[in-house]
């Protein structure tokens, strides 16, 4: 088994993670979980993709026409929320600073109109949280925060095949969910 | 292991069934890709294989329904079935897999299971199907819960999710909300 990093390194790799998101960089949500190294810093950079989607869904749910898709943005958008602020809570005991959140992240809004570039960028940030959330169930230290991570995980789940189904591909394309 | 087989009611009380199971002896460590192997130096205990045979044995009844209705699925929801039901032969293989390399013995399917009246028509078998989708999301995820390995509940965490897709494509097959709670329960 490899060794886990020492802290320090884990808080600079942490860093460098936060400092990238800051950076508004778009990278899989697991290549994020891999590179942070400790839970306080997997659960920020959780975090900080559910934030993500909040934006996402704030921004791109009013370009949802076609019934039923209306009525999930709203929900689905709550569920997120929720996500983000137990995460949140879940970094108090650690003693770790909560990450920036209710920041812009426009460069996971789509600039072209339409309800098809709507769902292809709801499901986009489903997929980035699915391969971050799979990731970080084996690589959090902690039990208790890998099965909370666990339940945000079987709903984002559910998420991703709701877009799917909406942008005509198979609603559940695999046995396994492991990411996008 | 001797495991008594669960009617469809002792299905929907495998939550609390699986809480007083003694949890996986583990240290931590991630091991992620399509390998299934549980790692080496977890300790084989026989409350984790109960609780991965628990789980088989839901992979055992959601195929039995499946195969009570094959024939009442229509053209529009049949792929559906037949891509759903290759899932749960993928989940029940895995779950063998990581039963026997605990050194457990997986609890071979019965010839039939207890879940319910039998589906008359379309509705009633994708009613069925996806209720028992639901069930196998929330028992996958009280079995999780007690395992101490990342590594096997990172497999289990990936099966539960599947179910819980399944769920919602059905839910929705159904006009029912596909996702209506923003965590997963036991």
């Amino acid at each position: 088994m490899e060794a886990r990093p020492g802290r320090r390194e884990a808080l600079l790799r942490g860093g460098a993670v936060l400092a990238a998101l800051a950076a508004g960089h778009v990278a899989e949500g697991a290549d994020r979980v891999l590179a942070a190294g400790d839970d306080a810093a997997l659960l920020s950079t959780l975090a900080l993709l559910e934030d993500t989607a909040v934006y996402v869904y704030t921004a791109v749910a009013p370009r949802l026409v076609r019934a039923p898709l209306p009525g999930f943005g709203q929900p689905f958008l709550v569920h997120h929320r929720q996500h983000r602020d137990l995460l949140l809570r879940a970094l108090r005991p650690l003693r770790a600073s909560p990450p920036p959140t209710g920041k812009a992240h426009p460069d996971a809004v789509p600039s072209a109109s339409g309800e098809d570039a709507a769902v292809a960028a709801l499901l986009a940030v489903e997929g980035r949280l699915l391969g971050a959330q799979y990731a970080a169930l084996a690589a959090l230290g902690d039990q208790s925060l890998r099965v909370q991570v666990a339940s945000m995980f079987g709903v984002d789940a559910r998420h991703a095949t709701v877009w799917r189904s909406a942008s005509g591909q198979d609603p559940v394309p695999a046995s396994f969910v492991t990411g996008p | 292991m001797p495991l008594t087989p669960p009617s469809r009611r002792d299905l929907l009380r495998t939550g609390s069934a699986l809480a007083g199971a003694v949890a996986l002896g583990a240290c931590g460590g991630s091991v992620a890709g399509p390998a299934p192997k549980a790692r080496a130096t977890a300790t084989p205990t026989a409350g984790a294989v109960h609780l991965l045979d628990q789980a088989l044995v839901v992979e055992h009844t959601t195929l039995y329904a499946y195969s009570l209705g094959v024939q009442l699925f229509g053209a529009a929801t049949a792929p559906l079935a037949t891509s759903f039901r290759q899932h749960h032969l993928d989940h029940r293989d895995r779950l063998r897999s990581l039963i026997a390399g605990l050194g457990g013995t997986p609890t071979p399917a019965r010839a039939s299971y207890d879940v319910g009246t039998p589906p008359g028509d379309e509705n009633g078998i994708i009613s069925l199907v996806a209720t028992l989708e639901e069930e196998a999301a929330r028992a996958h995820y009280a079995a999780l819960r007690q395992i101490a390995d990342p590594a096997i509940l990172q497999q289990l965490g990936s099966i539960m999710a599947d179910e819980a897709q399944h769920s919602a494509a059905l839910r929705t097959v159904l006009q029912q909300d596909p996702a209506p709670a923003a965590f997963v329960t036991a």
